[in-house]
């Protein structure tokens, strides 16, 4: 199936899924381009398998319209069964045929069984598995398991695969290896990927572009960078990463003052709403040790609380004299030690969003 | 990791429609037993009803029903503590011993008893035959739920300040209480519907009574009035049993490492007591059949065996009973398809409506397609084809159960993949689904078959004229006295019966590819509640 470059690969138009009772997914339009890879990332219940589910064709939305390759596949009066969708999906834990064989399994989706064979010796030698025609899949360990199961989505040629927390049951040090390696092989076939996952660094170190979930919505969809360094929500904000929440005392143009002082706001808009917090990283704070030298020192002074060591870098919690606590992120050690007197210095710009309503 | 065990989808219309199909067939007879009742008059139904006999009757069926309730506890829970909370030697024989009687159709064992003490009659020799056969059914699932209670809980107990006989009030009975009184239920129930036992020892139950009336064909309304009886009896024993069950299953579900509680250490005394115990149960259950039926078989081969006569019988029962497992397969698969992988409220209502099946007697479908194909197709009347649907409803609860538990094991995911590999649903079902599942499928089927083969009322009811089986064979000679000739059937029904048993031993060890470690507890759950149905008494 050739298509032209300006139409999407798959695009979503204001689906919403429910089981026939409450609303799973609410209104979610995404369009992904060809060759493409982007990731789902939300916490266990935001509805991201649910998505996923709805594109493969595995239930269908109350509303809205799933476009493949510029073919309707799903709206009000059309319905794409899922054999008829050429989508490949790499379920989770690879769920592979365990009556059948490797070759089998990476066979099972082609129709001209005289050519299967050669197929599958080329998807095997794809993913690094040749000589395993005849293995059975618990013979597999899980990191193979998961390479013939991609092969086997693959094998057909499909316009699009899926993938369904597939590392999730890998230990940490082979999900990094999988990863990279499949990462790789869909960029040099080219074929357009949808990744669904909790695991937000899986998320960001693979995507091209990451749709951040939650409670069945879209709440951003932009390159990993963006989504870490300028969440355009308070939720995306905590989902993705360490945060420093720091109520605003006043404003004065586009900067807040706030517990470590004046912060410049990025993109400020003026809000009607009173209450309102910036936003940081730790890795936006730096550490000053408090001599008290100077007349005019940096930052504002707080005390040392606790420290966690991660052997790359550190994070000091940091009790303010103000009252709030900040998170700092240091490369390697801090070089301070816990009741230690210290200044934090803040550094660059933040967001700023209304308190959510609790 | 929790996986999707349930389809989201909506459930395909023709999967549905098949399984409705099902139900519906299942429901012929009873349906047309309530038809035949009415048309017979509201008055006549009240006068039936109001009849003597049918008091009388009534209180013959629960007293032996409670009888045989009492006398099950009774041997049930010593056994179970001793077997599960002792260090009694022997455990591992007498757990074996204490299963065994399931291999003895009842009916065999009242005829190994009868054929001893051929003065034994009346409701007393009729709930020890009962007992004797039905114990197994409290003391299995009992000695696992005493084992499975976790020692922490009764550490917990006694350091709060808890005795031994606080302890089993207030933490080990309520614990292991629901396995028992499920267990209880069910030997309850198939008390009920017993009729080989009562009709043996003469005892005017339910089942005996609507025979009678049967074959005295002139008081046929009597006798579908008190089927609807036992019927709405049996239904309320099938609804407490599925109740009960479905909390004890909810208690079982949690996580972590249990530790089995600790085995008390008996004295040489109460080793002595204890052994005693199970060795005379033992000699009850077992050793009278088996002593009787070796001295029988000895008679029996100085008179003549007609090896012809045996063949003869066998092909009956085999032919008759793989034929009503086939329909019964073919209509449970759609509704364990379902059941499997979809829960909606027409899905349950599918599943429960198919499950009260359990409550119907094989007396009573033998009575409503008698009136039914002499009704409605007297050429069908007696013919091989009725004998075999009677067979398929009697038995499509446990077709179902099997086939759903079987269904259930394959995980949702590899038939979605199948879809996506291309292949339309009924070709991923059957590829993949139906493939894996099959082995499940087959093993319940057999167990049907092996489990119709020992049916006996709506076999005597409804068999052609001329055609045998082991059942009837057996039943035919023991009502002439004739024991010893009847000793071979009994034999070959033993032997034929003990196979599910062994069957289900072999299924248990071997665990199944498709497996992870969170399937294996409703693994457990699921075969727990196989064993149970498992050499059904009917």
């Amino acid at each position: 199936m050739t298509t032209s470059p300006a139409v999407p690969q798959l695009s979503l138009e204001n689906i919403s899924v429910g089981y026939g009772g409450p609303i799973v997914v609410r209104d979610v339009s995404i369009e992904v381009e060809q060759q493409e890879f982007v990731t789902i990332l939300g916490p266990s219940g935001s509805g991201k398998t649910t998505l996923l589910r709805a594109i493969a064709g595995y239930l269908r939305p109350a509303t809205g319209t799933v476009t493949i390759a510029g073919t309707i596949a799903s709206n009000e009066r059309t319905w794409l069964p899922p054999e008829r969708r050429r989508i490949g999906i790499v379920p989770q834990e690879g769920a592979l045929f365990p009556h059948l064989d490797v070759a089998g399994n990476i066979a099972f989706g082609l129709r001209d069984k005289k050519k299967a064979r050669a197929r599958v010796a080329e998807m095997l030698e794809m993913v690094d598995l040749s000589g395993l025609e005849k293995a059975r899949p618990h013979e597999l360990s899980g990191g193979q398991q998961q390479r013939v199961a991609l092969a086997r989505a693959l094998a057909p040629a499909p316009s699009l695969v899926l993938f369904d927390e597939p590392f999730s049951s890998l230990d940490a040090s082979l999900r990094i290896e999988v990863r990279t390696e499949v990462r790789r092989l869909l960029a040099d076939i080219g074929t357009t990927a949808i990744l669904v996952t909790h695991d937000q660094e899986e998320a960001l170190s693979m995507a091209d572009r990451v749709a951040v979930m939650s409670s069945g919505r879209i709440e951003q969809v932009d390159a990993p960078w963006t989504v870490y360094d300028d969440p355009s929500t308070l939720n995306v904000a905590r989902f993705i990463g360490d945060l420093v929440e720091l109520p605003v005392n006043e404003m004065q143009g586009s900067s807040a003052h706030t517990a470590v002082g004046w912060v410049p706001i990025r993109d400020h808009r003026e809000s009607e709403s009173s209450s309102r917090r910036v936003v940081l990283r730790p890795e936006q704070f730096v550490l000053v040790a408090d001599r008290g030298v100077g007349p005019d020192p940096q930052g504002v002074p707080g005390t040392v609380e606790s420290i966690r060591y991660h052997g790359h870098d550190s994070l000091t919690s940091v009790r303010l004299d103000d009252g709030p606590v900040v998170d700092v992120r240091s490369a390697g050690g801090a070089g301070v030690a816990v009741g230690d007197p210290v200044r934090v210095v803040v550094t660059g710009t933040a967001r700023m969003f209304t308190d959510p309503v609790v | 990791m929790y996986r999707r065990t349930v389809n989201s989808m909506r459930p395909p219309l023709l999967l549905i429609a098949a399984a409705v199909v099902g139900v519906a067939v299942a429901a012929i007879p009873l349906l047309y037993l309530l038809v035949r009742t009415s048309s017979a008059g509201w008055n006549a139904v009240v006068e039936a009803l109001l009849r003597d006999r049918t008091l009388e009757t009534t209180i013959t069926s629960v007293a032996l029903v409670t009888l045989v309730i009492v006398g099950c506890l009774l041997i049930a829970v010593p056994t179970a503590w001793l077997l599960a909370r002792t260090n009694i030697p022997g455990r591992a024989l007498f757990l074996v011993m204490a299963a065994l009687p399931l291999a003895v159709p009842s009916y065999v064992m009242a005829y190994a008893w009868i054929a001893e003490f051929p003065s034994m009659s009346g409701i007393g020799a009729a709930a020890l035959v009962m007992v004797l056969a039905t114990y197994p059914y409290v003391a299995i699932p009992l000695t696992a739920a005493l084992r499975s209670i976790d020692a922490g809980h009764e550490e917990a107990a006694r350091s709060l300040g808890l005795g031994p006989l606080a302890l089993a009030r207030r933490v080990t009975l309520p614990l292991a209480w629901p396995a028992a009184a499920a267990g209880v239920l069910l030997a309850a129930l198939y008390t009920l519907s017993e009729f080989g036992t009562v009709a043996i020892f003469r005892v005017d139950a339910f089942t005996r009574v609507i025979y009678t009336a049967y074959r005295a064909s002139f008081d046929r309304t009597t006798a579908a009035v008190l089927s609807l009886v036992l019927v709405c009896l049996a239904l309320l024993l099938v609804v407490i049993e599925a109740r009960i069950r479905g909390k004890s299953q909810r208690w079982r579900i949690g996580s972590g490492v249990s530790r089995p509680a600790p085995r008390q250490q008996l004295r040489a005394r109460g080793t002595v007591l204890g052994v005693a115990w199970l060795v005379g149960i033992a000699v009850l259950s077992l050793g009278v059949p088996a002593w009787s039926l070796t001295r029988l078989l000895l008679v029996s081969r100085r008179t003549e065996l007609d090896v012809g006569e045996l063949v003869g019988a066998v092909v009956g029962s085999a032919s008759s009973s793989i034929l009503g497992a086939a329909l019964a397969l073919l209509l449970a698969l759609p509704i364990a398809a379902l059941a499997a992988r979809y829960r909606s409220r027409i899905v349950r209502s599918i599943e429960g409506a198919a499950f009260l099946g359990h409550a119907l007697p094989g007396v009573v479908v033998g009575l409503s397609l008698v009136f039914l194909t002499l009704a409605v197709l007297p050429a069908a009347y007696q013919t091989l084809a009725v004998l075999a649907f009677a067979y398929a409803v009697l038995f499509l609860p446990k077709a179902i159960g099997s086939s759903r538990s079987a269904i259930a094991h394959v995980p949702p995911s590899l038939e979605s993949t199948a879809r996506s590999l291309g292949r339309g649903p009924l070709r991923a079902w059957c590829t993949v689904t139906g493939r894996l599942a099959w082995p499940g499928i087959a093993a319940g089927t057999l167990l049907v078959v092996l489990t119709a083969m020992k049916e006996l009322p709506a076999t005597l009811m409804l068999r052609p004229t001329g055609f045998n089986t082991l059942a009837t064979e057996l039943w035919s000679r023991t009502e002439i006295q004739a024991f010893g000739s009847a000793a071979p059937y009994a034999l070959t029904m033993i032997v034929l019966a003990s196979v599910p048993a062994w069957l289900m031993g072999r299924w248990m060890a071997r665990s199944p590819e498709t497996a992870t470690s969170t399937d294996r507890a409703d693994d457990e759950m699921v075969r727990t509640d196989e064993v149970a149905y498992v050499g059904g008494v009917r």
